[in-house]
């Protein structure tokens, strides 16, 4: 502790989160789930990790059933988040509130998009992440905004360095009205305050966060990269939105590549190329990129018991419960079969 | 001099395990007491855990004792 700079608590975090792995749903569960109806989730729901906030919207709000559901499902995450956040001291913190930032990163760029096609003004607001650095008040206040200016002002004063971050993009899309370029800086500008926040960090904990930064770069660049190969010929329009950061892939191949075989031969992505076989579509490689991503998170847990990837399991494994329930929910509101249900879960076997 | 070295000897046996006893204890209590919160019926198995490190200082003790008794 004393080579250190900062206080670490990881034996009490860990144990926490690892006691806390045991209560994440299993198959089974999963399986009784799809094969009952909304009143079985809305019980299961009830009886759970989730069923303090269930309770809450029960007797607060006149929303209907699958409304309910999916707020209760939304503030239950962000709740056990937080908590998490809560447990963590010096150096587990800080990494834990970089890890959390892809809560910020969502909501900024639900807020980009919104103000790109002005639907703030229309619509209204999206369900935010609320785990992020940024308040869920702030962003509502944000949406409310009549004007750019309003919205980039209000992000300066609140002075959060993330917020600053929002600001910037927001800043660009007015100068260029081009979303992705405003996206692309709000992530950079991200990636440059998580960069700076690791900086005094050492040893494999920061290697970790190292890696979860390169690999959120290289989704990114995958998205771009599939804008590319589905537009051949205006290659150069494109190849500008790739980040200027480099992430595990380096940047001369996202150039030169013309195949995601090209792409992802070779590199720490390649098991991607197994998962999607011959016969694949754009879609399908981005999904299992995703899910190669999340894999990668939940494996941290067996890599050090000790470590911050205990932490990076555990957050990842809370945001696929949310997701399986919520494909759950609206798969049992319109009536799809049980096993189709089941094949659009993410199932953590590996 | 010789009895020196003898109490030095002695004195590390029982020194250098206590370090590591501490070192090992403050581990297990803080991942112990993290356990303990989420799983309350964990408590007995992890007062057990948190003692299985003082053997070693125990055992640090008795050799520090036969090396006095011994030459001294």
């Amino acid at each position: 502790m004393l080579l250190k700079k900062y206080d670490e608590n990881y034996g009490y975090l860990n144990a926490r989160l690892r006691a806390r792995m045991d209560l994440f749903l299993k198959r089974e569960d999963y399986l009784k789930l799809a094969n009952g109806d909304l009143y079985g989730l809305e019980a299961f729901i009830l009886e759970g990790q989730f069923g303090g906030n269930y309770r809450e919207e029960l007797l607060q709000s006149n929303l209907s059933l699958e409304k309910r559901i999916d707020e209760a499902l939304a503030r239950g995450i962000a709740s056990n988040l937080q908590k998490v956040k809560a447990f963590a001291v010096g150096e587990p913190r800080l990494l834990l509130e970089l890890l959390l930032m892809r809560a910020d990163l969502h909501n900024g760029r639900l807020l980009l998009r919104a103000l790109k096609t002005e639907s703030n003004k229309t619509q209204k607001a999206p369900k935010w992440y609320a785990f992020g650095a940024l308040p869920v008040s702030l962003l509502e206040e944000l949406w409310d905004c009549k004007s750019n200016k309003e919205i980039i002002g209000k992000l300066l004063l609140n002075g959060h360095k993330i917020a600053i971050c929002l600001a910037r993009a927001v800043m660009e899309l007015e100068q260029t009205g081009v979303l992705p370029q405003a996206e692309r800086k709000y992530l950079s500008q991200l990636v440059r305050y998580a960069m700076d926040k690791i900086e005094d960090i050492t040893g494999k904990n920061k290697k970790i966060i190292l890696e979860y930064i390169h690999r959120t770069i290289d989704i990114w660049n995958f998205n771009v990269f599939s804008r590319k190969s589905r537009r051949n010929g205006e290659d150069a329009a494109y190849a500008k939105y790739f980040m200027d950061v480099q992430g595990l892939i380096e940047r001369s191949r996202l150039f030169k590549a013309t195949s995601w075989e090209n792409l992802l031969v070779g590199t720490p992505w390649a098991r991607v190329l197994k998962s999607i076989g011959v016969n694949y579509n754009e879609h399908v490689v981005l999904r299992n990129v995703i899910r190669e991503f999340l894999f990668w998170q939940i494996y941290q847990r067996r890599k050090d018991l000790m470590g911050i990837g205990v932490a990076i399991a555990y957050i990842a494994m809370q945001l696929v419960e949310w997701q399986n329930l919520n494909t759950i929910s609206v798969g049992l509101q319109i009536g799809m079969p049980s096993d189709q249900i089941l094949s659009r879960l993410i199932l953590l076997e590996r | 001099m010789e009895k020196a070295l003898i109490a030095l000897a002695a004195a590390l046996a029982v020194g250098l395990p206590a370090l590591a006893t501490a070192y090992a204890q403050a581990k297990i209590g803080s991942s112990g007491a993290g356990t303990i919160a989420e799983k309350p019926e964990t408590g007995g198995i992890i007062i057990i855990l948190e003692a299985i490190p003082e053997t070693m200082v125990i055992l640090g003790f008795v050799v520090a004792i036969m090396l006095i008794l011994q030459f001294a």
